[in-house]
């Protein structure tokens, strides 16, 4: 949205410096992800939290109206796939006045960080937030090093 | 890229209220010969703190999706906020506000609104002569 406008927009020498401060204000919102640049989100599907406690990786969908027959889940040592479809809910012989939620339909793939055990993986469905855990490949748990004083 | 539509809608703060920002949460709407159905998207929200309330017309929906546990670790990707969501809808006057059911399933509420009978379609039967 912002590169769209930047394009068109002929700045005027004294808009370059607000310009640049929008810059950074929207580069904070994607500040999460810079950190972890390989970790990578593709597709157009539902608002998704990642968190890493060390030992497992936890992913968070926000999925209203869906069931758990409607998703699918596919995982690899690195990417986590998401396919879900929402049915619209019909309301026999009545008007529409609004339809703001969007039919759902979607595939999000997630490359992660870290190499994940695919045997280690568990799923809960609850109040339309699906909450996904992938325990991490053993080579890629943090290991202590103990350090020796000599 | 991911445009997820929780944070591109921008939250709009109440100036000086103090008041939290909030979210309106999508919903749909339909209206059939005896009553309005309402499906509004509250996903992950506390489902003992979902507030509907009608005052003189006004239907207003509130609801809070806390912060995630501490526990699950360090953020990695953020795609949602904990959320304040927060919705007013004019009603049209003629409704049985005291007879509204209201259930949340699936992270969605549904609210059903009677009409009232004033303005139910009637069948006035005609008798020829």
């Amino acid at each position: 949205m912002l590169s769209r406008w930047t394009q068109e927009y002929k700045p005027m020498h004294d808009m370059q410096s607000l310009l640049r401060r929008m810059d950074q204000l929207f580069g904070d919102f994607n500040s999460a992800r810079l950190q972890w640049p390989d970790t990578r989100l593709e597709g157009d599907g539902p608002a998704v939290n990642v968190y890493d406690d060390g030992s497992q990786f936890v992913v968070e969908a926000l999925v209203p109206g869906i069931r758990l027959d409607d998703i699918e889940l596919d995982v690899t040592p690195t990417t986590l796939s998401l396919r879900a479809h929402r049915e619209p809910k019909i309301v026999e012989g009545a008007t529409v006045h609004r339809r703001e939620r969007e039919p759902l339909q979607f595939t999000n793939t997630l490359q992660l960080p870290a190499e994940v055990d695919a045997e280690r993986v568990s799923a809960k469905l609850e109040h339309g937030v699906l909450t996904v855990e992938l325990a991490k490949h053993e080579s890629a748990q943090p290991r202590k090093i103990s350090v020796r004083a000599t | 890229m991911n445009t997820d539509s929780e944070t591109s809608r921008l939250a709009r703060v109440n100036e000086g209220s103090g008041a939290p920002a909030s979210i309106p949460p999508k919903l749909d709407a339909y209206e059939s010969a005896d009553q309005y159905v309402l499906l509004v998207d509250l996903p992950g929200v506390d489902p003992e703190g979902i507030s509907v309330e009608v005052e003189r017309g006004e239907l207003t929906i509130a609801a809070q999706r806390p912060e995630a546990p501490a526990e699950l670790g360090d953020t990695v990707v953020r795609g949602f906020q904990p959320a304040y969501y927060r919705r007013q809808i004019r009603l049209p006057t003629e409704v049985e506000s005291g007879k509204i059911q209201a259930d949340y399933q699936l992270g969605v509420l549904e609210l059903k609104i009677p009409k009232s009978d004033a303005v139910k379609p009637r069948r006035i039967a005609v008798t020829a002569a």
